[in-house]
């Protein structure tokens, strides 16, 4: 798209982006950094994630602020005027992927002192990893206003759904083969329903990238492919 | 973790170009402009807003002593350019209007050819030595108005035959020929279509890296874009004076939240 | 909802009563214009024709061609005697009648019939040329001489047989004799463009008058009225419109000047009279006292044109130069008194074409003596324009006091003149006007 006739307009849109964009990579850092830590028992590691989430916070905090001064100041409509308004939404859905990836670290901490459980850890990890790459294209796709590529990492989060349906079965039958085992998959199992809720969330950032590009919010349901609601062994 | 740093914005600590303190106006009986006091940074574009009648373009024209050509105009108390007070009687208005230069509402070319137009101020300030000293600065007018390359092969063409936008361009050119160290600037835009407006608006902001601009404007939006501080007035009283950003997210006089938000009566 | 009423729903195709009655009003309205313009457009065509076909036949003169030897002697003997024009006569008269006789057509008409075809100026103006080229002396040379008063009136129509009968000037065989020698082409009519020329001519001679002093005349005061109405008029309007400040003296001084406008120009004329001639004891009827007193004529006129000229340069311009840093005096001068030049300049030639058309104040200040000798621009005595002189309009009230029907003829004729004077002016004033009109 061609530029504003004034530069500033241009320069404030850009700083925006940049904000939304350093968000996004913190917070998949922290995804990657916690799923790694929480496999390694990285306690210390665990530790800086959680202190990390500040800063997204502060990052949030930073760009309701810019944004709303750029509504105000410039009166944007139509493609710039979503662009915004999608951007406030994202931040809210990274915040909250922050908070969770935090919680993911909080309880490393408690699982380091328990046994661990096979295979669950790097069904985990390769959970995060997933969700962690689908960020970075729902991102690449807002930046790039690319509707396709949000369409497409919104189907994605069926793969999600599925690990985590793995996941829960396994959980239940650990559970029930050992009930020493419970603490352990009660914390791992929050840690994995946070990570199939981050999905989500990139899902709904996803929408938000599709409504600031073409204007219209996709119509269809979201796939889900999450039966554990109705789940029995 | 990284600390983030804030955007990066232009911090402001300019030097106070303009200071006026206790400003009075009257039309014959009518007191038109209530103790104003305002301080003007350099490197700075103040935008002064309000509704009509409010006195802000009666107040614009006192930094430049425009209104000493009304006869019944008076104007009292003290108003400081670079700490000199420019209503002492051995200030020479003339002297006074080439640091001050002035744009105004409809755009008017001298009926001569567009070098003519913009050669005239430094002809008659002295400016320059020879026709080459006059052609820089012509050319060097041009540029910082933005409208040099659109007229480069056509100097001697009338500076009427331009469309409006490139006209009030001219203008800002012909104010800029003198070297002012301050710009006013009333209403520039209101005769222009959208375009030319921005166009005016994104030369406005390149010009605040030179000098000190004070514009008047009816519509806040223009206000908005353009400048780092905010003036309102109202009924000839200075309501509220800060940055920008803050008058219009978060404005403390109630006043000016409803002027702003068209909350009017 | 209310009934529409069967007038409510007329269409827009049908006119209704109110646009009827509105629609013959203005027909009307637009006819007696046109009439009124037809009923003036007439008068005009009908005062035109009359002064056309009065006066121009003044622009052709009958002259009497034929070939004369003046020998040396008979110049010197001419020029030793006393009355001059009277031996230049003689040799004139002998010299027609011997190439009358040559060429067989005298007819029965007199030896004194021949020399009565003659004009009066005649020997004045063959004494000229002798004097002025030497060596036409001895030598035979056509002279072209004027023919008389009445003989050109009976080539323009105003004399016939009937008329010569009872005229004690003209005879029917002189009348004869210049047929035939119309016919044989001794005599012709042809352009008179010594009517432009020639001074004034005493009241017998009106086939030698001309307007060339009362030219001249016209001219010097016109410019001394342009030298003097111009810059005072423009520097006066200049101070009252721009720098005077507004109070009850400036207001007084507009009224009185609008009122002068008005001013019957007779008495500028006693005015004129009563400070140049009698205070301050400059010559009478010299074009300076006519120049300065038209002057005072034009001066409103100047002034009022000026001032509505700069009135109409907007205001922007102004303040866009002093916006720029130019004082008062600058602005005015670099911006808006060019910008108003052209309606000046309009407003100044429409003042002289006025001031050139008057008579009465030249009237009384004695411009209406017959002179005969072209007044010189500067002479030692006299200063600057002072020499005696007429001027057009008077000249032409002059011709119509005399009896003489060629004078009638010649007065229309300058008549025709003033007026095409006066359209080349008012042409230059709308020409000028078109091309430096400028548009904001």
């Amino acid at each position: 798209m061609t530029q504003h006739i004034s530069s500033a307009f241009d320069r404030d849109l850009e700083g925006v982006q940049t904000l939304i964009v350093k968000m996004g990579g913190l917070v998949e850092h922290a995804i990657l950094e916690a799923a790694q830590s929480l496999e390694a028992r990285d306690v210390e590691r665990a530790e800086l994630v959680r202190k990390g989430d500040k800063v997204i916070d502060m990052i949030e905090e930073q760009i309701n602020e810019e944004a709303a001064r750029v509504i105000a100041l410039r009166a944007p409509v139509s493609k710039d005027l979503r662009s915004l308004l999608s951007v406030l939404k994202l931040a809210a859905n990274l915040e909250r992927m922050g908070d969770y990836a935090k919680n993911m670290a909080k309880r490393t901490a408690i699982l380091a002192e328990m046994n661990a459980i096979d295979g669950t850890d790097a069904a985990l990890r390769r959970m995060s990893k997933e969700v962690q790459s689908m960020l970075s294209d729902a991102l690449d796709a807002y930046v790039r206003g690319d509707a396709e590529l949000a369409e497409n990492v919104r189907q994605r989060d069926m793969d999600v759904d599925h690990m985590y349906n793995a996941l829960f079965r396994e959980f239940l039958t650990f559970m029930m083969e050992d009930p020493r085992n419970i603490s352990a998959c009660m914390h791992m199992h929050f840690i994995a329903k946070n990570v199939e809720r981050m999905g989500d969330l990139v899902t709904n950032m996803c929408e938000q990238v599709i409504y600031a590009v073409t204007g219209e919010m996709p119509d269809e349901d979201r796939p889900k492919m999450d039966n554990t609601t109705s789940a029995r062994i | 973790m990284n600390a983030v740093n804030r955007i990066e914005r232009p911090v402001n600590m300019n030097d106070i170009k303009i200071a006026a303190k206790g400003v009075q106006v009257y039309y014959a009986d009518t007191h038109a402009i209530k103790d104003v006091n305002v301080e003007i940074e350099d490197k700075t574009v103040t935008a002064f807003i309000g509704p009509s009648g409010c006195g802000k373009s009666t107040f614009l024209r006192t930094l430049n002593r425009m209104n000493d050509t009304i006869d019944i105009c008076r104007v009292t108390g003290d108003i400081r350019i670079d700490g000199e007070d420019i209503y002492d009687p051995k200030v020479d208005p003339v002297q006074l209007r080439a640091k001050v230069g002035m744009v105004f509402q409809k755009p008017n070319p001298f009926p001569k050819s567009i070098y003519d137009n913009v050669a005239y101020g430094p002809k008659i300030h002295g400016l320059a030595r020879n026709k080459a000293d006059l052609d820089e600065i012509v050319e060097k007018a041009l540029r910082r108005g933005a409208i040099w390359d659109e007229v480069k092969d056509r100097l001697h063409a009338p500076g009427t035959g331009l469309s409006g936008g490139q006209q009030q361009r001219l203008c800002i050119a012909r104010a800029v020929a003198t070297e002012p160290e301050v710009l006013l600037m009333d209403e520039p835009c209101s005769a222009l279509d959208p375009i030319a407006t921005a166009q005016v608006e994104e030369l406005i902001d390149e010009l605040r890296q030179r000098y000190s601009v004070v514009i008047v404007t009816h519509s806040m939006q223009q206000a908005a874009r353009v400048s780092q501080k905010t003036a309102f007035f109202h009924l000839g009283n200075l309501v509220e004076f800060g940055e920008t950003d803050k008058i219009f997210t978060n404005p403390e006089d109630p006043r000016t939240e409803s002027y702003i938000s068209g909350r009017i009566g | 909802m209310t009934d529409l009423s069967a007038s409510n729903s007329s269409s827009l195709l049908t006119e209704d009563k109110h646009t009827k009655k509105r629609n013959a009003a203005e027909k009307r309205f637009r006819a007696y214009g046109l009439g009124a313009i037809i009923l003036a457009c007439a008068m005009l065509v009908v005062l035109l024709v009359s002064i056309v076909s009065n006066g121009a036949s003044s622009f052709k003169q009958t002259y009497i061609s034929f070939p004369v030897t003046i020998s040396q002697e008979e110049f010197d003997a001419a020029e030793g005697s006393i009355l001059k024009t009277g031996a230049y006569n003689k040799m004139l008269q002998s010299a027609l009648l011997s190439y009358l006789t040559t060429n067989d057509l005298l007819g029965e008409a007199t030896e004194d019939d021949a020399s009565g075809l003659v004009s009066g100026e005649a020997a004045a103006d063959v004494r000229r040329l002798l004097l002025a080229n030497a060596d036409v002396i001895g030598t035979e040379i056509d002279f072209t001489i004027l023919a008389n008063g009445r003989i050109d009136g009976y080539f323009k129509g105003r004399v016939t047989r009937e008329t010569a009968a009872v005229d004690s000037k003209i005879t029917g065989a002189q009348l004869d004799l210049a047929d035939r020698m119309t016919e044989h082409g001794a005599m012709i009519t042809k352009f008179n463009w010594r009517f432009f020329t020639n001074p004034d001519a005493s009241v017998q001679r009106p086939e030698a008058a001309g307007l060339g002093v009362a030219i001249l005349g016209s001219l010097y005061m016109m410019a001394v009225v342009l030298c003097l109405a111009l810059p005072i008029g423009v520097a006066a309007s200049i101070y009252l419109e721009e720098f005077a400040k507004k109070s009850w003296i400036t207001d007084v001084i507009e009224v009185n000047i609008a009122n002068l406008a008005a001013v019957p120009s007779i008495v500028y004329g006693i005015l004129g009279l009563a400070i140049f001639i009698n205070f301050a004891e400059l010559h009478q009827s010299s074009p300076l006292v006519g120049g300065l007193v038209l002057t005072l004529m034009t001066l409103p006129t100047i002034i009022i044109s000026t001032r509505a000229s700069l009135k109409s340069i907007p205001p922007s311009i102004r303040d866009a130069a002093l916006g720029v840093g130019a004082s008062k005096m600058q602005s005015v001068f670099h911006h808006v008194l060019p910008l108003a030049a052209p309606g000046i300049l309009t407003g100044t030639i429409i003042g002289l074409a006025q001031a050139l058309g008057e008579t009465a104040p030249l009237l009384l200040i004695g411009m209406v003596a017959f002179v005969k000798e072209y007044p010189a621009a500067y002479s030692s005595e006299l200063g600057l324009f002072g020499e005696a002189s007429t001027a057009l309009p008077v000249q032409i009230f002059n011709w119509t006091t005399r009896s003489d029907p060629a004078f009638v003829e010649r007065a229309s004729g300058a008549i025709i003149t003033l007026l095409i004077f006066l359209l080349i002016m008012n042409a230059f004033a709308i020409f000028l006007r078109k091309k430096f009109e400028r548009r904001w």
